[in-house]
C-alpha cells in the first residue's frame, strides 16, 4: 500500500505533441481515485507513466516516499489490469494468474496459497483448471484482476477495464471492483471515460481535458461544484444545460436575465457570487433535475418560472426527459414519469435557483462559491 | 529440434577439450560423451528447451561450463535458424509443428531467458538485428494472437516499457517459416519508430498496398489532400481519427469523444465545410483513412 504523488508531472511526445501538462496530484494511501476525461484528455498516458510504461518528459512522481521517474515498471511494485486483457491461452486460469509470481520465484507453496486466496476474492475457484478459450469476458476480466491481486502490489492501476464487457456485466463489475478495493485496501488509480463508473467508484475524482487536470474532488463536490464550464457539462447525464445572460441588482435584489426572462437570484445564493459580476455577461448552468414542471413548484415559486414549448418527450420509465425550447435554447428537464408534458405543448416550468450554477463566459470559470 | 541441436553439439564437442555429455529431462543420453563414473550434472536451457549437462567437472566449474556450451549452441543455432529464416541456409525440419512466428521489438536492451523459461515450455528465440524472433508452438492464428497480446502486455509490465509485436503468421510446416518471418519484417518495417502494441501482418492489407505504391503516387495524393485538411485543429484531426476508428458509427464516435451526438454531427459539417470531404459519406471516408495510414507509414 502506498501514496501516489505527482509534482509537475508534464509528458510531451517526440513531434511535441504535449499529452499531460503540469499535472500536480496526491493520492492518498488506500484512496481509489478515478481518472476521467474525453478520449485523448491524457488519462491513460498519465496511468501508463505511473506503470513506467511511458517515460516522465518532467516532473516527479513517487510511489510512497520514493521517486520512480527511472525505476523499471517490474520494479514499481504495482499492478495494471488492461482494458485488453490478455490471457496466455496455452495456460490454464491458475497458471495465467500464477505466472508474475513463477517469474520473481516466489516458492510454489506461497504461489499456491495466493492463486487460490485471490480466487476466492474474485468468485472463480472453480475456473483455475479451464484455458482461457473455456471462459466467458466477465471471467476472463476477473482472471486477469486475479493476475494482479496476486502479486499483492502497493498500487493497482486500471485502464478501462471494463469497457470491454456488455453493459449488465459491467454494472455487476463495477460493484465488484468497488468492493474488492475495500476488501484488498490498497491503493487503486482507474482510468474511465465513463462518468457513471467515475462517480460511482471513486473517493475522488480527476477530471482532464487536453492533459491538463480541470479539476479533482468527490463525486458529489464535482457534480454539484463543477470547477468551470467543462466539468459542468461533462459531470451528469443528461447534461447541465447552459443559458447566456448577464446578472442585474434591483436595490438589493439580484436577478439573471435570459433572453426575454428575468429571474431572482434567491439571497443565499446571491451572497456567494462575486459582486464584480453584476451587470456582466455570464453563463446559468442548471442542471436537468433541477427544472421543474410540477404544479407545487410552479405555484409556491411563481418567481423563478417562465412558458417554454415542449419538443420532444422521453419516457424512460423511472423519469421522463422533456426536450423543452426556450427562445432557441434547447433545455432538458427531468422530470417526474407522472408528468402531464406532450410534444407541441406550452407548459409553464421553473428553475430551482437554489441549484443555479455560474460561470464566467471568458475564462469558462465558476464564479459562484 | 534436438536433431539440429545435436548436429550443433557434435560440432562443438569435436572443437573443445573438455569431454561432456548431454541427457534430455528422462535422463536419456542425445550424445554421449567419454565420462568418469563421477561426473557432475546440472540442468540447461539450450535453444528453448531443458537438458541435462554431464562432465567430468568440479560443481563450480561446470556452471562456467554450461554457460559457455549454452552460450555457443545458441549463436550457433541462430545463424542457422536466420539463414533458414533468411532463405539463404538450410532448412531446420524438426522445428514445432505448427508453429506462430512473431517479432518483439523493444528500445530498451533486456534479457528474455528466465522470463521466457516462465512462460513456455518449448518455444524458440533468437536476435535478429534489432528484434527478438519468437517460434511459438501454437495450433491457430487466434491463439497466437492471444498469446501476442499476452505477451506485449506480460513484457510490458516485466521487461521494457515500449514494445512492439509483429505478428507473422501461422506456419504449418516448417518450410512455411520463411514467409511468416518476411511478413513480420515487413510488419515491422511499416510501424512508426514509435509506435507500440501488437501489428498483425495479415491484416495490414491496406498499409502493404498503399507501401506498394510508387512514392509519386504516395506524394501527389498527400499533396492533395493535405491541403485541404492542412487548416484543420487538433481536435478536428482527433474527431476524425475516432470516426473512422468507429467504423462510422457516430453514437459511439461520440460516446468515446465524450460529446454529444449533435456536436458531433456539427464538428462534421464544419469539417466537411472546410476540406469538401464528408466523412460520413463512404467513399470521403476511404479518402481520409487513406491518408492518415499513408501518413503513418514509416
Amino acid at each position: 500500500m502506498a501514496s501516489v504523488t505527482f509534482k509537475n508531472v508534464n509528458k510531451i511526445y517526440p513531434g511535441g505533441v504535449k499529452a499531460v501538462i503540469d499535472f500536480n496530484l496526491e493520492i492518498a494511501d488506500k484512496e481509489f481515485v478515478v481518472l476521467v476525461g474525453p478520449s485523448g484528455c491524457g488519462k491513460s498516458t498519465t496511468l501508463r507513466m505511473v506503470a513506467g510504461l511511458e517515460e516522465i518528459t518532467s516532473g516527479e512522481l513517487y510511489i510512497g516516499d520514493r521517486l520512480v521517474n527511472d525505476v523499471p515498471p517490474k520494479d514499481r511494485d504495482i499492478a495494471m489490469v488492461f482494458q485488453n486483457y490478455a490471457l496466455y491461452p496455452h495456460m490454464t486460469v491458475y497458471e495465467n494468474m500464477a505466472f508474475g509470481l513463477k517469474l520473481r520465484k516466489v516458492p510454489k507453496a506461497e504461489i499456491d496459497r495466493k492463486v487460490r486466496e485471490a480466487a476466492k476474492i474474485l468468485g472463480i475457484e472453480e475456473l483455475l483448471n479451464r484455458k482461457p478459450k473455456a471462459l466467458s469476458g466477465g471471467q476472463r476480466q476477473r482472471v486477469a484482476l486475479g493476475r494482479a491481486i496476486v502479486r499483492e502490489p502497493k498500487v493497482f492501476l486500471m485502464d478501462e477495464p471494463l469497457s470491454n464487457l456488455d453493459a449488465k456485466l459491467r454494472v455487476q463489475m463495477r460493484t465488484e471492483l468497488s468492493k474488492l478495493h475495500k476488501r484488498l485496501e490498497t491503493t487503486f488509480i482507474y482510468v474511465t471515460h465513463d462518468q457513471t463508473e467515475a462517480m460511482t467508484m471513486g473517493d475522488r475524482i480527476v477530471v482532464m481535458k487536453d492533459g491538463v487536470i480541470q479539476q479533482v474532488d468527490t463525486p458529489r463536490r464535482i457534480y454539484d461544484h463543477p470547477a468551470n464550464l467543462f466539468v459542468a457539462g461533462f459531470i451528469g447525464s443528461p447534461q447541465m444545460n447552459f443559458l447566456k445572460g448577464y446578472l442585474s441588482s434591483e436595490g438589493d435584489k439580484l436577478y439573471i436575465n435570459l433572453a426575454q426572462t428575468k429571474l431572482p437570484i434567491p439571497d443565499g445564493v446571491k451572497n456567494k457570487i462575486d459582486p464584480s459580476y453584476i451587470g456582466k455577461e455570464v453563463i446559468m448552468g442548471i442542471r436537468p433535475e433541477d427544472i421543474h414542471d410540477e404544479p407545487a413548484f410552479v405555484d409556491y415559486f411563481p418567481e423563478y418560472c417562465f412558458d417554454a414549448n415542449v419538443d420532444v418527450v422521453e419516457l424512460m420509465g423511472s423519469e421522463t426527459y422533456l426536450y423543452l425550447n426556450f427562445y432557441n435554447n434547447t433545455l432538458t428537464a427531468r422530470v417526474d414519469p407522472r408528468s402531464n408534458a406532450r410534444p407541441g405543448d406550452k407548459i409553464r416550468i421553473g428553475f430551482d435557483m437554489n441549484k443555479l450554477h455560474l460561470f464566467d463566459p471568458v475564462t469558462t470559470k465558476r464564479i459562484i462559491e | 529440434m534436438q536433431k539440429t541441436i545435436i548436429e550443433i553439439l557434435s560440432e562443438i564437442k569435436k572443437q573443445l577439450k573438455t569431454p561432456f555429455a548431454i541427457l534430455d529431462k528422462k535422463e536419456r543420453y542425445v550424445l554421449i560423451g567419454e565420462l568418469k563414473e563421477k561426473q557432475s550434472r546440472c540442468t540447461v536451457n539450450l535453444c528453448g528447451s531443458k537438458y541435462v549437462l554431464a562432465a567430468d567437472l568440479a560443481p563450480e566449474q561446470l556452471s562456467d561450463f554450461s554457460l559457455l556450451l549454452k552460450e555457443l549452441i545458441n549463436r550457433k543455432f541462430s545463424e542457422k535458424l536466420i539463414a533458414f529464416l533468411e532463405g539463404k541456409g538450410n532448412a531446420i525440419e524438426d522445428l514445432p509443428n505448427p508453429c506462430g512466428l512473431i517479432l518483439v521489438k523493444s528500445s530498451d536492451s533486456f534479457k528474455l531467458e528466465n522470463f521466457l523459461e516462465s512462460l513456455f515450455e518449448e518455444m524458440l528465440f533468437v536476435k535478429a538485428d534489432d528484434a527478438f524472433i519468437f517460434i511459438i508452438p501454437v495450433g491457430d492464428l487466434d491463439e497466437l494472437k492471444e498469446t501476442s497480446f499476452a505477451l506485449y502486455q506480460s513484457l510490458s509490465e516485466e521487461i521494457s516499457s515500449r514494445i512492439l509485436i509483429c505478428i507473422g503468421g501461422l506456419a504449418k510446416e516448417p518450410t512455411e517459416l520463411p514467409v511468416a518471418y518476411m511478413n513480420a519484417v515487413k510488419a515491422l518495417q511499416f510501424a512508426s519508430p514509435f509506435k507500440v502494441g501488437v501489428l498483425n501482418y495479415t491484416e495490414m492489407a491496406l498499409e502493404k498496398l498503399l507501401a506498394s505504391l510508387p512514392q509519386e503516387s504516395r506524394h501527389e495524393f498527400n499533396i492533395e489532400i493535405g491541403r485541404r485538411i492542412r487548416g484543420l485543429d487538433k481536435e478536428a484531426l482527433k474527431t476524425i481519427r475516432t470516426v473512422l476508428d468507429c467504423n462510422l458509427n457516430l453514437a459511439e464516435a461520440a460516446r468515446k469523444l465524450y460529446i454529444h451526438r449533435n456536436t458531433l454531427m456539427y464538428r462534421l459539417d464544419k469539417i466537411s465545410s472546410q476540406t469538401g470531404l464528408d466523412i460520413r459519406k463512404f467513399k470521403d471516408a476511404v479518402k481520409m483513412e487513406i491518408f492518415l495510414t499513408l501518413n503513418e507509414l514509416r
